[in-house]
Order: structure tokens, then sequence, then C-alpha cells
């Protein structure tokens, strides 16, 4: 990493000439409606990020008690009696019908699921801290387009209401991937199917742009001086993020559009009913919803790479090759659907998606290689957003290496569709993203409301989310290998033990999430005022001021390090949180003479 | 339901604490991946895979994991005290962790392959069958026509209950080959005992082929009374989990069947005893009705899901949407195949399609025509065998 143009004085506070009347992006414009205003007709990439991020929370938490009804409803096997009582009927009690309960066990796991990959875990990371930092990062004033950035918030609210439309009518019972025949023939007299397929293409859409913003403000508005290899990680993952978001979606939109057009119009695509073909909805859909696993996933490694190199003040290991990897990964990511076919495909089609899948294995394991090898001999400190970082690690871990049985030809025709790939992609979606989402949220909440929060709560709570996710999801792995299909609403008695060892797990994470939310009402009501840079990173997000101003800096930034320079920025026995940074200069003579 | 709740809890700490398990069955000592060694010729390479995937993935676990335990304590941060400077990259060190899980990965894709192979193709010899899959349930159709009934009696599988489930009879150590096709949405045949399933699709067929181990060589092996099983005298048997592993609704759960491997001779046996290919078209309705349609319809005059069959045939019917029609062959045979056109007033549209082979739907329509006062007289009984058109025309003729 080279040092680029040390001309112009590096501290952007240094000229008050421009700055004075630059109020900090969260400052009120005078009374409720103004400011409710303001904030609804906002082009600030940063307002819209914190917009996003509430939002994004909310459907978090309706996706959250869907999934704890689900683990509610598995605690007891449904069972009738020889005299006629029905027992394990807890989601849904009618001792008339046992069908009910199985009814809206469907409609619960299906809004989980939906809510969850549509609605939070793909916008999740990318719309909140993505649009709040990357901009920042990048030194840059805002997002390329910015009102084109206001539009695709409102086109995720729209497809949101949808969703929380069908939640109102009771929700859907197709599961989320929508398989045909079923999604086309299921619940036929009522029309919030066709409402919960809408939500998943409209927020394509916001996707769509949200990425295309990205890509073209990464191209177009680094700080000068900040060649490709300059930008932090963080960007890095949500570039391939954008790129694969922008090649992918149209697929999913034009398949759910096909969906909308057989269920309505009884046009034959995809029922054989009707002429079409079911595999081919699956090909469709997979097309795009294996990348998205990968728009899912790259930027919480890229919250990942910030974190450990941070917080271990240390140079990111292989840099280029956590760059690379990301891209690769977005690569790789369009010829691996084949593999949730393995049951429904050709034999050769299976055997091909195999030796692809392996594929992506590869540039995963390199990079979790780099986070271990970078806090190699560095200076560890274990703060809440670290701690995070290592819970990802080790649950990140976990869930790529069970997706080798499952990469794996003959290990997959047993788990297929078990309890061991819900466990394996609840390792990966939620010990990968939704962890990486709460450490950079740690870790850049200070920036984004100006205050502190309560380290020692926050660090409990972490501790509580580690544990309960491990008791909820490590049982299910020994469920599915011992048969246990997944979307069962009930379940053969020899099942019952680790079912409700899982549901137990279910509430001590919800106990932890919980206290993650009281704890950041705590830190905006009452939490001190939070430093410029709190933990001493070089990236270029922290040399704003806290919270931003509307206009991020007070003048162009001017890149003089690498983002991850500690060696030759930071003196020896000196704290980089003592902001601002002495000048490189004179800091590389005091490295010469120390050495 | 707080109280249900709690008890439920209860019950499951004291089955922690070693007690009884849901008060059914004592909790065996199993491994914790797999309750039963695998029950099929190719299931022990999947079990062998699966077993050493696993220990190579714990062994890079404990690496990666211990390496960062050992550095979050050894470079901990000290007050005053910078990072130390050292190598941003080392390009040997890099090869060396891409090479290496790449290789790794090469020989689980070979073995991988190798266990599929075995899987995909099936041996000779041993018997053909057609499993039919539909919302919810499977049956199998065997070459001399029998077909699985579901056990109206209790059944163990692996120490645990089972009631309502189709059970399928097959032989110990032969080759079994399945067709398999849905009737409606997309079902997957799943045997965890075999380690291996497949998607049943409509209008598509798919194929399963399994061979099972020796009866003997199974834990789970038990003494099949021949009060249970209709046979002459006690067999051996083994049972196996058959569960529907792909969505399909609402009772996806419920959607769960038997195989039962039993020695040669019992499975002889068994399969002459419900063969159909002597049977007069009349007993072959009655059987099919037995197999397929008593859970709705009755042939005792009490009306059930759907209108019981007593009298039926021959009758006028009326529909929901106000128009109404003879019940005549054609109307049985439209009703098995498209039961969703013409709904019997005072009934709900609950009926899945059956597309039986002709020759069953002719034994329907001649058990229906037995047991119906409104059919004429000449057309009654065996006749209906022959031919469904010329005994339908007979109906209109009389009634209109």
């Amino acid at each position: 990493m080279t040092t680029i143009d040390t001309s112009k004085a590096r501290d952007p506070h240094g000229d008050h000439g421009h700055g004075h009347h630059d109020l900090p992006y969260l400052a009120g414009k005078g009374g409720f409606f103004p400011t409710l205003i303001d904030w609804m007709t906002t082009v600030d990439h940063k307002k819209l990020g914190v917009m996003y991020l509430v939002a994004i929370l909310t459907l978090f938490f309706f996706g959250g008690v869907a999934a704890l009804l689900v683990r509610m409803e598995l605690l007891d096997p449904v069972r009738i009696a020889a005299d006629g009582t029905v027992t394990g009927q807890l989601l849904y009690s009618n001792p008339e019908d046992v069908n009910a309960g199985n009814v809206w066990y469907n409609r619960a796991f299906t809004m989980h699921g939906a809510i969850m990959v549509f609605m939070v875990i793909v916008p999740g990371i990318p719309a909140s801290l993505g649009n709040f930092f990357l901009p920042l990062m990048l030194g840059a004033k805002d997002v390329a387009f910015p009102r084109l950035n206001l539009l695709s918030w409102y086109i995720y609210l729209l497809g949101s209401v949808f969703g929380i439309l069908v939640i109102l009518l009771n929700g859907v019972d197709t599961g989320w991937t929508f398989y045909t025949p079923y999604s086309t023939t299921t619940d036929a007299g009522h029309w919030r199917v066709v409402y919960m397929i809408l939500a998943a293409f409209i927020l394509g859409f916001s996707s769509i742009l949200t990425g295309l913003n990205f890509v073209v403000t990464v191209h177009k508005l680094r700080a000068p001086g900040m060649g490709w290899f300059d930008m932090p990680l963080f960007v890095w993952g949500i570039y391939a993020t954008a790129v694969i978001q922008v090649l992918a979606t149209p697929v999913i939109g034009i398949t759910l559009l096909l969906l909308i057009f057989e269920r309505v119009f009884r046009v034959g695509i995809f029922d054989p009913a009707l002429g079409g073909d079911p595999v081919l909805y699956q090909h469709f859909f997979w097309f795009y919803s294996h990348p998205v696993v990968y728009v899912m996933i790259l930027p919480g490694m890229g919250v990942i790479s910030e974190v450990i190199a941070v917080h271990s003040r240390k140079q990111i290991f292989g840099y280029r090759a956590i760059a690379f990897a990301s891209l690769g990964i977005a690569g790789v990511a369009f010829i691996v659907w084949g593999h949730h076919m393995f049951a429904s495909m050709s034999e050769l089609g299976s055997v091909v998606f195999s030796a692809l899948t392996f594929l992506v294995a590869i540039p995963t394991a390199v990079k979790i290689f780099n986070w271990i090898a970078t806090m190699y001999k560095g200076s560890i400190a274990l703060t809440t957003p670290m701690l995070y970082a290592l819970v990802f690690l080790f649950l990140f871990a976990i869930g790529g290496l069970t997706g080798l049985p499952l990469a794996t030809l003959s290990t997959d025709l047993h788990l297929h569709d078990s309890y061991f790939v819900v466990a394996h992609f609840h390792y990966v979606m939620f010990g990968g993203t939704i962890v990486a989402m709460l450490a950079g949220l740690h870790h850049w909440w200070p920036k984004m409301t100006g205050r502190d929060y309560n380290a020692t709560a926050a660090n409990i709570c972490c501790l509580l989310v580690f544990v309960g996710f491990n008791v909820t999801f490590f049982t299910q792995f020994f469920l599915g290998t011992q048969g246990m299909p997944r979307r069962y609403a009930s379940y053969p008695d020899e099942f019952q033990l680790l079912h409700q060892i899982s549901t137990l797990g279910s509430w001590i994470l919800g106990l932890g999430f919980m206290g993650h939310l009281a704890v950041f009402i705590w830190s905006i009501a009452a939490g001190a005022k939070a430093k410029d840079n709190p933990w001493g990173a070089l990236t270029l997000e922290w040399e704003s001021d806290t919270p931003p101003t509307e206009h991020n800096f007070a003048h162009e930034p001017v890149l003089t390090h690498g983002p991850y320079d500690y060696e030759t920025t930071v003196p020896p026995k000196w704290d980089p949180k003592d902001w601002p940074l002495p000048d490189p200069a004179k800091v590389a003579a005091v490295h010469r003479d120390h050495h | 339901m707080m109280g249900n709740i709690l008890s439920i809890l209860t019950s499951a700490v004291a089955s922690l604490g070693g007690g009884a398990f849901s008060g059914k069955a004592e909790l065996p000592a199993h491994n914790l991946w797999y309750r039963s060694g695998g029950a099929a010729t190719y299931a022990h390479a999947s079990d062998w895979a699966f077993m050493w995937i696993f220990w190579i993935a714990v062994f890079w676990f404990v690496l990666l994991m211990g390496l960062m335990t050992y550095f979050v304590f050894k470079y901990r941060r000290k007050p005053g005290q910078a990072a130390e400077p050292s190598a941003h990259h080392n390009t040997n060190l890099e090869i060396a962790w891409t090479v290496i899980p790449t290789l790794i990965m090469v020989w689980m894709f070979i073995v991988g392959f190798k266990g599929y192979s075995d899987m995909a193709v099936p041996k000779g010899g041993g018997i053909d069958v057609d499993l039919t899959a539909w919302k919810w349930n499977w049956k199998v159709t065997y070459p001399n026509g029998a077909e699985s009934r579901e056990s109206w009696s209790p059944t163990e599988v692996k120490g645990f209950q089972a009631t309502d489930t189709p059970v399928f009879y097959f032989p110990e150590k032969t080759p079994v080959r399945m067709r398999m096709i849905s009737q409606d949405v997309m079902h997957s045949f799943w045997v965890p005992d075999f380690r291996y399933k497949v998607d049943v699709m409509p209008k598509r067929y798919t194929r399963y082929w399994f061979e099972s181990e020796a009866i003997d060589a199974s834990k789970w092996k038990r003494v099949l009374p021949a009060a249970e099983s209709g046979l002459s005298k006690d067999y051996t048997c083994v049972d196996h989990w058959v569960f529907c592993a792909e969505y399909c609704g609402d009772q996806h759960s419920e959607m769960a069947a038997i195989i039962r491997i039993v020695p040669q001779e019992a499975f002889d046996e068994w399969l002459e005893k419900n063969g159909v290919g002597a049977l007069p078209p009349v007993e072959l309705g009655r059987l099919r009705w037995e197999q397929n349609c008593k859970a709705c319809h009755t042939i005792d005059g009490k009306q059930g899901t759907g209108p019981t069959w007593k009298d039926l045939y021959g009758s006028t019917r009326q529909f929901t949407d106000g128009t109404s029609q003879l019940a005549d062959d054609d109307y049985i045979r439209e009703s098995m195949y498209y039961p969703a056109r013409k709904i019997s007033q005072g009934f709900a549209n609950q009926m899945q399609v059956f597309a039986l082979p002709e020759k069953d739907v002719q034994a329907i329509i001649a058990f229906m025509k037995s047991i119906s006062a409104n059919a004429p007289a000449d057309a009654n009984g065996a006749g209906g065998g022959g031919g469904g058109g010329g005994g339908g025309g007979g109906g209109e003729g009389s009634t209109n």
C-alpha cells in the first residue's frame, strides 16, 4: 500500500473556513413534521442507510417471531390418542382439526423464510451499513445517484408493505422457494400467494438499483489517490455483491413474473398439468437464488475483514487474496446452482454441479485462513465487534465445513432436504451474515449515532446469541443425519429430545436479541458522546465528524495511507485512538530509528 | 398452552437425566450421527464418506479455532504496546493453503461420485415395481397387480409406533427397482436408513432402486407376528421409515410409509396372497375400494367425506354448480381422473386424483354396480368387467 499525496494538510477538520455551517446529519429541522418530511425526501446516503436499518430490523423482528413460532410447534409432535384427543398442536390448537395446526405451521415457516431472505438478509448489510459507509470509506460526499438511492428505498418499502399485507392476510404456505406446481395451485381461491410473489418481485428492483448505484460509486467516486487496491475490503465485498445483484436479480424477476402468469392466467410454464415443466422452475429459481447466497455473505465477509484488522491493529494478511477471493466467489456463484437439485436433475448434471460446487469452497477457505493469519502478532482487543468477529469465524467455519458433505454427491442424497441442510444454511446465513451485521453494527454504531453503548451489556448479549444459536442449530445436524426431513409440522417420537433442545436454544437466542435492542435504545437515550475514532481505525469513515456532517467531510479527503497501514502510519508506543495521527513522514522516520 | 409447554419441558429434563423417553421407550445409546447402520448396499459407502468428511472437518476446525484462540490470548492488547510488524503475505504459505484443501476436495468429489454411481445405476435381477405418490400418501404396485395397503394396526418402527401408514413388503438382499410418479405436486422419496432420496414428479417418471442388507445384520430386526402380516406364520422383519422430503402442503409431515424387509419366502407368500390376477372384477373392485377409496366413501349408505357408494351408480347426481348428471361409467371415470370438475351437492372439493389403470377403473365400476339398486339388472355384477362403454350405455337407457 503506497502513501499517496502528502502535500496537502491531512486533517480535514483543520479547515474551518467551509465547515462551520455543515450540521450533523442527525440534526432536526425545527419541529417534528419538517424533520419527518426532511427524512422522507432525503437523498443523503446516511439517512437512507439509517432508514434501511430501521426497516430491516423491524422486519427481522417479524421474521424472528415467525421462527420462534416454528420452534414452538416443534416442541411436541402432533399425536392423536386412542380416545381422539389431539396433543402437540402448540401453534394453533384445534382439537377438531388435526390439519389446522399443520396449516399454521406451514405459514409460519414460509413467512420466516420469505421475510428473512428477501427482506432482511439480502438487503441487510449492503442497504444499511453499505449505504451509510461505502461513500464515507471512499471519501465521497454521497453515492453516485442519490435520488435513485431514495427511489430504491421506497421500492423496498413497497415490497415490504406487500409482505406485511400477506402476514395480515394470515400468510401463505408455499415455502419461500415457491416450488411449482405446489405454489401455482395451492390456496387457489385467494390472492395472497400472488401478493407474496409480488413482494419478492418488487424487492428485486430495490436490490438491482442499489447494486447499480454501488458499482458506479466504487468506479467513479473514490477519493483522489485511492486506487482499486487502496480500497477497504468492506468496499470490495460490497462491490462484488453489487455485481451479482445487477446480473442475477433480473432472472428472479422474470421467473416470479412467469409464476404469476401461470397462477393467474393459467399459462402453462411450470405446471405439468398445463404442459409446463416443474424442474425448469427450479433451474430458473436457483440460477438467481444461489448467487444471491453470496449477495448475503460477501458484505458480511467485508465487515469481518474490517473488524478483524481494526481491532487487531494489524495490516490485513493477503489483502489481494481476499479481494480476488470476493470476485472469485462472485464469479463461481453463477455456475453452481444445480447443487440444490441433486435429487431432481439428471445424473450427469448432478456430477458436473458437484464438481463445480467444490470450487466455491476454495476462495471461502482462503478467506478464513487470511483472517486468522491477520491476528498473528496483532494487538487484539476483545471489544464487542471483535467478539462478534470471532463468533463469525467459529460459526462460519462450521457452516463452511458442513457444506462439504452436501457438495459430495453420495452423502448429499441422504442429507438433501433434511435438518442437516437447515442447520448448515443457518450456520452460513445467521452465523455468517447476521453475526457479521451485528459485528458491523457494534463497530460503526458510535459513528452512526454519535453515542457509545454499554460494552459489558453488549458482550453479555453476544454470549447469549452465541450459546443460543449453537444450542438451536447444532442439534439440527444430528436430526438431519438421523432422518428428520425439513418443513415437518410433526415427527416420529425418536426426534423429540433433539427438537426440544433446539427450541430451548431459540429462546436463549431471542433473549440475546432483546438484550441487544435494549442496549441500543439505552445508547441512543443516555449513551455517552462517542469519540471520532474510538477504535483507532485508519479507514476514511473515521475521519469524519461523529456523527458525520451532512456532506461527510469538510473538504475532499486525500488519501495519505492505506486502510490497514498500522505499521507505517502509527508510531510505536502510540495509540491510534489519540486522533489525529501524526505526520506520516515523521512516523516513517521514527520507524526507521526504531528498527 | 403454557401448562402444556411446562409439562413438555419437565419431561425433556427428566429424559435428559436418563429417565424414560417420552414415556414410550428408553433412549437407546446410539451414535449421535446415525441411529442405525445403513441398511442398503450403497448406504455403507455413504456413511463411510460422511464419517471421513466429518473427521477431516473436525481436524480443520480444531486447527483453525485453536490458532484463533491462541492468537487472541497471546497477542491480546497490552497498554502502550503496538502490534508487532510481520509479513503481509507469504506466497508459499498461501499456495499451500489453497492447494491442500483443493486436493482434499478432489478426493471428496471422487468418493462422492463413486458412491453416487452405485445409487444411480440399478443392479439387474430382483423385481420391478411402480410407486405412486399423491397428497399425502404413497402406493406401491407389484408386477402381479398386488398393491401396498395401509397398516391399520399399530406398527413398531425402530422402537416407535406408527399407524395408518402404508407398508411396502420387499424381500431381503434382492434388488428392487421403482418407477415413480406423482399424481399432483412434487414429492421426494427418502428412506433415511438407505441414505438415498429421489424426487417424485408429476407427469414424469423418476427411478429409485435399492438392495437391502440381510435381516440378520440389522439390530432393528423383530418378529413379525402372523396376526399382523396376515401370513401363515411368524417371520422376522426389519422396518424402515419412508419420508416425503419435498414440501407438499398440509399433511407433508404425515406422508410417511414403512418399507418392510422380509425373508424371500415371506415375500413370495405375501405377493401371492395380495395378487389380483385371479380375482373376478367385482372382487377386484372391492379390493381397490379398500385400498384407495374406503377412507372417504362408505358402501353402507352413511355419508362420509365423500358420497356413499351405496345406490350411487345409476342415480342422478346434483352438483354444486346447479347442473346434474346420471352417474354412469364415464361419470365414475371422470370423477377419478378429474375429481374437481363436478362436486356433488353437500360435499367439498376434497378428492385427489386417482389415475388408476383402466382395468382397475373398470373393476371399481363393476363393484359400484354390484352395490347399487339403481344399476340396470342386465349390466350388474360380472358383466361390468367386459367393457365400461357397454355397461354405461345400458345405464343411460334405463334412467332417461
